[in-house]
């Protein structure tokens, strides 16, 4: 069974409210006309997915048509009206449960989250029809409030039959990508059935380049990245970036934490030099030779026995020991730095696709 | 509204806000409206949320209500504002809220726009504040000299606190050190910075009159140059760290003093 899908985006009361009054009497006349041509001859179009926050029909119901209007049912087949105490209640159900959709909608556009997420919370556990709709709702009000696993926790529960799988698989995995769980999202998009030659392709691989990329895995970006055509406007740029980011990567491979550990053995703050880190070496540099200097001064004066040698020689050695050991932090520090940089930019390219794409 | 009333009496602040802009979002009724809001308000001040508030609040500005609906929006605009540190906007509302034909001067106001003063650091203009609030109040004369004599000790002792320049101290520590800090109000940390300084040029000496030059210039001079430039730097610092205590402790005794002036207009 098909969900019906939301957009908080940009959803205001008012406005809302309107379009939905509109919509609702289009659909209504619609039906008013089916009904009329179709009498005996069955409604499939009952009970078919329906369209980005329009109201709905209820899921499930693919023989009753006048309850829309008036709480009864109409047999499809002989054309009677007959009251139908069930379908009412379920009528009724689905009337409060899209009331209290169309507030919480509400609520996400003005930003109130924790009020979103406070009355999606009582709604649970949702009953069948509703499910997909009100994970997914979870879901992105925990992304919008970045707390992005809560959030790929519920999106991930919208099911393939909802037109909003993609964009949950989409945004559970990048949330996943996010939190450092490369693997989890790389299981979760290898799942993810998408059209050939489509958009929804591009990104599927575009996303799994960088996923490839994050987990340091460039053999199997460069399988991705051979899809990348540039022929979507959605992910062109962010794919010729991550080409640049798969070049800057291969181009900078780690420093070696030993190698500078020796270049400052040898000459103090070289290794922070090699690093990347030269006011740091300079600094380093100048202390230690600074110190030794004190310490040859004092042997020069009362030799080797003077306690002011022995003292300042200690201090020195300290000093050249702690030099050598934070050129090796210093390197590995550096590492750090340059790979949560790289890593920063390709979820930023991996995420604007994601928004070019599924929010409008 | 029953239903978020009777949320807001169990002190349930959190389901009572949702339940008024439940009430605020169904409504077609202006008047119901703006209530649900100005009851949304006090559930969220409650919650200490005087920034959402004003948000909200700002929402029913522009609907058509009845005059003392508006002037209790204005007041709780400025209440928010004053509660949420903007004094400026607090000032603002109260200043919307003296030129609406229908507002009346009553105590809350004249409290709130004593504080507001206080916390702009204007004084001397609450003295004519207070003067035209225990006139409303038709406070006795022994009140009233009780309530100004308390306001004039405030003021003469400690008085308001006179700012201390950062670029003076600084330069006080550049040709003397240790007398920014003393300027700045803090003798001790000049005391302490000045005997630094001379213990790195005694070691400096010492070292240099048993002839380990190098030594001395590393372990007294260059301790003795970073005590003198971190001593001015910490002058300036100090200046701005101490002018800000004071104006919050003088705005505490302020505000203290003004809450003792409501109470007792109100006993």
């Amino acid at each position: 069974m098909r969900g019906w899908s939301f957009t908080a985006e940009n959803h205001h009361a008012p406005q809302s409210r309107t379009i939905n009054t509109f919509m609702m009497l289009i659909r209504q006349s619609t039906l008013l006309i089916l009904l009329f041509f179709q009498l005996g001859g069955g409604c499939h179009l009952i009970g078919q997915p329906t369209s980005a926050g329009l109201p709905w029909i209820p899921p499930g119901e693919t023989t009753s048509l006048g309850a829309v209007f008036s709480g009864s049912s109409v047999n499809v087949t002989s054309g009677k009206v007959r009251p139908d105490a069930n379908f009412m209640a379920s009528r009724e159900d689905d009337g409060q449960w899209r009331q209290e959709i169309d507030f919480v909608l509400y609520l996400m556009g003005r930003g109130d989250l924790d009020e979103s997420i406070f009355l999606l919370e009582r709604l649970m556990p949702p009953p069948p029809p509703h499910a997909d709709s009100l994970h997914y709702l979870l879901g992105w009000a925990h992304y919008r409030k970045m707390a992005l696993e809560h959030s790929a926790g519920f999106l991930l529960r919208v099911s393939e039959d909802s037109p909003l799988y993609h964009k949950a698989r989409f945004f559970g995995a990048y949330n996943k990508a996010h939190l450092g769980r490369t693997g989890e999202a790389i299981s979760i998009l290898a799942g993810v059935q998408t059209t050939a030659g489509g958009l929804n392709e591009a990104i599927w691989h575009l996303q799994m380049g960088g996923m490839a990329l994050l987990s340091d895995d460039h053999l199997s970006y460069q399988q991705h990245a051979g899809h990348f055509r540039g022929q979507f406007h959605a992910t062109a740029a962010e794919e010729r970036r991550m080409e640049q980011h798969f070049l800057a990567l291969s181009d900078n491979p780690p420093k070696s934490p030993f190698l500078g550990g020796v270049l400052s053995t040898a000459i103090p703050g070289l290794g922070r030099v090699y690093a990347g880190k030269s006011a740091e070496g300079i600094i380093s540099f100048l202390y230690v030779t600074a110190l030794g200097f004190t310490t040859y001064d004092f042997y020069r004066g009362g030799g080797s026995s003077n306690p002011l040698f022995i003292l300042s020689a200690s201090v020195t050695g300290i000093f050249y020991l702690g030099n050598i050991v934070g050129s090796v932090t210093a390197v590995r520090r550096a590492n750090n730095e340059f790979r949560h940089e790289m890593d920063q930019r390709i979820l930023f390219d991996m995420h604007i696709p994601l928004r070019n794409a599924f929010i409008r | 509204m029953a239903g978020a009333d009777s949320l807001m009496a169990a002190a349930r602040w959190f389901e009572a806000s949702i339940a008024y802009e439940r009430v605020y979002y169904l409504s077609d009724d202006a008047t119901e409206r703006v209530l649900a809001n100005l009851q949304k308000a006090e559930a969220l001040k409650q919650l200490g949320e005087f920034s959402k508030v004003r948000g909200d609040l700002q929402r029913s500005l522009t609907a058509r209500v009845k005059d003392a609906h508006r002037l209790e929006l204005l007041y709780q605009l400025a209440l928010c504002s004053y509660l949420d540190g903007d004094g400026r906007s607090a000032e603002s509302f109260l200043m919307q809220l003296d030129h609406h034909p229908a507002h009346e001067a009553s105590s809350r106001t004249f409290l709130l726009r004593s504080l507001v003063m206080a916390d702009l650091e204007q004084y001397e203009e609450i003295k004519g504040q207070v003067l035209e609030w225990l006139e409303a109040g038709e406070a006795s004369t022994a009140l009233r000299v009780s309530i100004m004599d308390r306001y004039h000790d405030l003021m003469t002792d400690p008085g308001p606190p006179e700012p201390k320049d950062p670029h003076r101290a600084r330069m006080w520590s550049t040709f003397l050190p240790g007398a920014g800090q003393w300027y700045a109000g803090s003798p001790a940390w000049g005391a302490l910075n000045l005997a630094s300084q001379l213990t790195a040029l005694a070691g400096f000496g010492v070292l240099a009159w048993n002839a380990y030059y190098v030594a001395g210039v590393v372990m007294g001079l260059g301790p003795f140059q970073s005590l003198y430039f971190g001593g001015i730097r910490q002058a300036g610092e100090l200046a701005i760290r101490q002018n800000n205590s004071r104006q919050e402790t003088f705005q505490a005794a302020m505000g203290e003093f003004l809450l003792d002036v409501a109470n007792q207009l109100d006993d």
